[in-house]
């Protein structure tokens, strides 16, 4: 590098390795687990900064049922980043943590309906640690030693959030599959798996599942850890690389899944098809002189994770109010709104990727506006008027207009239903499917590509035409060269893919 | 003083070589053992092979680019994330060096700032800990770890009160494993042992599939149960430890205290021996000296006791006070018994808890002074703490000032409460009221 370029880059990159925490930094510490300082005095010694995996929300999809248009699927999921080959201790979900999918149907940013999960591990043989001691054939099989099962219920909350009654038991005792071991342990997983797919009887169909699945979510996390690097944008980069197809880090990676399928008339109030989507894990709160009655397990309960739209904690949220904003509900989201209006992604765009004179000589992007974006609220907190707007408060929601179906493969051009394939892109796809994020979020739908290029305002030309959002070019082409899962979905509930085999991944 | 500091630095180079020899204490894991497939990979605790990995990584980064505040940020929390898996104190020095230059690019840095605090926790400075934790509390109020910086601190500096009020409000803002690993160990203090267990049990569900995190609950689980005399429920939770993290030395120290508890001093020595072979904590050390003294092999054990002024030597070279562990073991070992007294007293200025009460207390009964020493072991025990090594030694100043029906109270209770409270001394208690 020229003596004189590295000191005109000297001062961007600092501000971008600064910025860069937003998008990388945050990422590995929110999704990859961070910097992981254990240590006190020899007396406490207890970690300091710990991860919490089971109570970590990794991502939130919903969507119209493709295969049952008067359903919506919700999945949450939890556990990032799970090996497959993690033994001997098997990932499960934390039987003293309440996980919850929420939804707004009033649009007041408060939950209107809950349903709770809560999972309660046996253990067949006390006798050994260990997961299995033989194949295990069936989810009753007494070779499977730490049988994990869980009930379902339904909670109704009112306008304050509180909740009304003792709620609904939907099921209870409902099993969940062993995680995928290897041809020994776990022979015919698919039909293990299958039959932990239950329809909970007289709740008007709903159907559940619960276990390990693989991770849906794909990105190439490695270029973007350095230095926000995007693969085929690698020439146009502050320090330019040659370019490169993306390569997906998830690929191979596990995660745990929440699924729950609902009959659309349970979940939307009169007034309105839209709704909107939260998944929560919260965690007993407790005291050093414990108070009276207080059940290990069963509350005061205080939510430690929430996950609406996609990297929002990741890309939006500043370090230092992490925690803070992981314990907010979605209808105080109004003290956020400068984080999305004045975002650091789009600072950061400029700066790495962008023309002079807010980038430099070697960035291709248009200039970004870095503040004043109140498209982006629209997007992220309030819903997009004619699409899923849900009213004036600001609330971090996955937002899904039941009204819009889609056809067999989960897709609708334009808003119409279609056998067409899914655009991966959704509404800012060419082909302007409003079946994807930000309207609901399918399994395919590249959120990352779509949050770079929102974040960059380009839009793509349908949502340019229709709504008059801005689609600078090349802006609209920005991408982390990863677009689909590296495996596929299947069309049927549970529709997530099966989790890789810890045998055949090393 | 400058000549003083000179020889303690040659003696830590040269010390180095020394725990090299004694074992490959300090060296770098070099096979991967099966620690490095456990599920710790990408989420909490690291396997070694991954921390020296990540150091790798960002002192490149920091090559690339001196001013990235975060990549210093994480270096320096890597060091000290390896000096407890390696239980090299200079890692401390490298920390401190990564965090201080993070500070000077960005004073208001949260990273760096908890970062120091939980340095300083871990070098025994409490007092600067407090601060650092002040410091990072004001510049991010909502962070749960900053509180645990602050309360590890308060607990260490005597005052309870504001301690567990701050671990209250860690819980309240953010339950989950280090929130409930210090509640648990509030309620220990206050001795709510069934509390305790409640607490430290979630903080077991909380860590699961972490690997080292996931070992670390378990043995501190164990520690409780070890403390009430469960010496079976103690080593199921150790073996466990081991089971997910193969090779922890926490775990094998506290298998090896469990084992002798149970009487079984030849497993216990072999589990030592193992757990000084992968970090020579001067406890560890100090413990299988003890272990050997008790076996009738003086010869071995005066071996261990030798080795730990060393190890102390080194600690202190790299910034970590040492005073009320050095106190305890020379007044335990009857070594220089005056001037360990001025330790413990030096020792309880910076150190005012329950446990620098204990050992100052201990260490006027040995040199004589009862009377003073009785005030100090009602102060150890002001929490209403069940810790017979505790009850032990006020048995031992009732004993001193003539009070016998005291002293057999005391004593009795400390047996009945753990039998076998310490390898060196349940035997005296057990001979005192014969």
């Amino acid at each position: 590098m020229h003596p004189a370029l590295a000191t005109v880059r000297k001062p961007i990159l600092a501000a971008a390795a600064l910025g860069i925490f937003a998008l990388a930094l945050l990422l590995i510490l929110t999704r990859a687990g961070g910097p992981s300082t254990a240590f006190a005095s020899s007396h406490a010694e207890a970690p300091l900064i710990s991860q919490d995996p089971r109570a970590d929300n990794t991502d939130l999809y919903a969507f119209v049922s493709p295969d049952n248009t008067n359903t919506v699927t919700m999945i949450a999921n939890y556990i990032p980043l799970e090996q497959p080959a993690s033994g001997p201790n098997f990932y499960s979900f934390d039987d003293t943590v309440l996980y919850e999918i929420k939804i707004d149907n009033t649009g007041d940013g408060r939950p209107d309906i809950a349903y709770q999960f809560r999972f309660h591990t046996a253990t067949r043989n006390p006798n050994t640690f260990l997961y299995n001691t033989g194949p295990i054939t069936s989810l009753s099989d007494p070779n499977w030693n730490r049988p994990q099962t869980y009930s379902v219920t339904l909670v109704h909350l009112n306008k304050g959030g509180k909740q009304v009654g003792k709620g609904t038991v939907l099921g209870t005792d409902i099993p969940t599959p062993p995680d995928n071991i290897g041809p020994r342990s776990t022979p015919n997983y698919n039909s293990l798996a299958g039959a932990a797919v239950t329809t909970l009887p007289n709740t008007g169909g709903i159907k559940v599942f619960a276990g390990q699945r693989d991770d849906p979510f794909f990105v190439d996390l490695g270029s973007i850890f350095d230095l926000a690097g995007l693969r085929p944008f690698n020439p146009f980069h502050l320090l330019p690389l040659a370019a490169e197809p993306g390569r997906d880090a998830l690929k191979n990676d596990n995660v745990h899944s929440i699924e729950i399928q609902v009959p659309t008339s349970q979940l939307v109030s009169f007034d309105s098809p839209t709704i909107g989507i939260y998944a929560t894990a919260s965690r007993q709160k407790v005291r050093v002189l414990q108070d009276n009655g207080t059940v290990e397990g069963h509350g005061p309960w205080v939510q430690v994770s929430r996950l609406g739209n996609p990297l929002i904690n990741e890309v939006v949220i500043p370090l230092g109010q992490k925690d803070y904003w992981n314990r907010q509900d979605p209808a105080d989201d109004q003290q956020f709104e400068p984080f999305y209006t004045a975002p650091e992604v789009s600072r950061l765009e400029n700066a790495l990727y962008g023309t002079l004179p807010q980038g430099h000589a070697g960035g291709a992007l248009q200039a970004i506006d870095a503040t004043g974006r109140s498209d982006l609220r629209t997007i992220l907190l309030t819903g997009i008027p004619g699409v899923n707007f849900t009213g004036s408060t600001d609330a971090d929601l996955l937002r899904l207009n039941t009204a819009i179906t889609p056809g067999s493969n989960g897709a609708c051009p334009g808003g119409t239903a279609s056998s067409a394939q899914p655009d991966r892109l959704g509404p800012l796809g060419p082909s302007g499917d409003l079946c994807g994020y930000p309207n609901g979020r399918r399994l395919g739908d590249d959120v990352i590509d779509i949050d770079l290029r929102a974040f960059a305002q380009g839009y793509g030309p349908f949502l340019h035409t229709a709504l008059g959002l801005p689609d600078k070019t090349p802006n609209d082409l920005l991408g982390d060269g990863v677009n689909t899962n590296d495996v596929p979905f299947s069309g049927t509930f549970p529709y997530v893919a099966a989790p890789h085999q810890g045998y055949e991944v090393p | 003083m400058k000549r003083h500091r000179l020889i303690l630095v040659a003696a830590a180079a040269g010390l180095t070589a020394v725990a090299l020899t004694l074992g490959g204490v300090l060296h770098e894991s070099s096979s991967p053992s099966p620690a490095a497939a456990a599920p710790a990979s990408g989420t909490v605790a690291p396997s070694p092979t991954n921390t020296a990995a990540q150091i790798a990584r960002l002192q490149a980064a920091i090559r690339m680019d001196p001013t990235d505040v975060r990549s210093l940020d994480s270096l320096g929390l890597a060091y000290q994330q390896r000096a407890r898996e390696t239980g090299d104190p200079t890692y401390y020095t490298k920390s401190d060096e990564a965090l201080h230059r993070a500070l000077s690019l960005e004073p208001r840095d949260l990273l760096a700032t908890s970062g120091l605090g939980s340095l300083a926790l871990s070098r025994h400075r409490f007092r600067e800990a407090l601060v650092l934790g002040r410091r990072a509390y004001a510049i991010s109020p909502t962070t749960a770890r900053n509180y645990g910086v602050i309360g590890d601190a308060l607990v260490e500096l005597g005052r309870y009160h504001a301690a567990f009020k701050t671990f209250d409000t860690m819980a309240g803002i953010q339950p989950g494993l280090s929130s409930y690993a210090r509640i648990s160990h509030a309620r220990q203090l206050l001795g709510d042992i069934p509390g305790a267990i409640a607490a430290m049990k979630l903080a077991v569900d909380a860590a699961q599939g972490q690997g080292e995190a996931d070992a670390w609950t378990h043995v501190q689980l164990g520690l409780i149960y070890l403390s009430v005399g469960r010496y079976k429920a103690a080593a199921a939770e150790d073996r466990y430890a081991l089971f997910v993290f193969p090779d922890y030395a926490y775990a094998l120290d506290a298998l090896a205290r469990a084992e002798a508890g149970r009487g079984d001093y030849r497993s216990a020595i072999q589990y030592e021996q193992q757990a000084v072979n992968r970090i020579p904590l001067p406890q560890y050390v100090s413990t299988l000296g003890d272990l050997y003294g008790a076996t009738g092999r003086p010869g071995l054990a005066k071996k261990q006791y030798e080795l730990i002024g060393i190890i102390q030597r080194l600690l202190v070279a790299n910034g970590v006070k040492t005073d009320l562990e050095t106190a305890l073991f020379d007044v335990d070992h009857a070594i220089k018994l005056h001037a360990s007294l001025a330790l413990a007293r030096l020792a309880w200025r910076e150190r005012p808890s329950i446990d620098g009460d204990d050992v100052l207390a201990w260490a006027l009964e040995r040199t004589g002074h009862c009377g003073e020493a009785q005030r100090y072991s009602k102060r150890a025990l002001r929490l209403g703490t069940l810790d017979a090594l505790k009850y032990f030694h006020r048995g031992m100043i009732e004993g001193c000032l003539g009070h016998r029906a005291a002293q057999r109270a005391w004593l009795a209770r400390a047996l009945r409460l753990n039998p076998r409270f310490s390898i060196l001394w349940a035997p005296v208690a057990k001979r005192e009221l014969r």
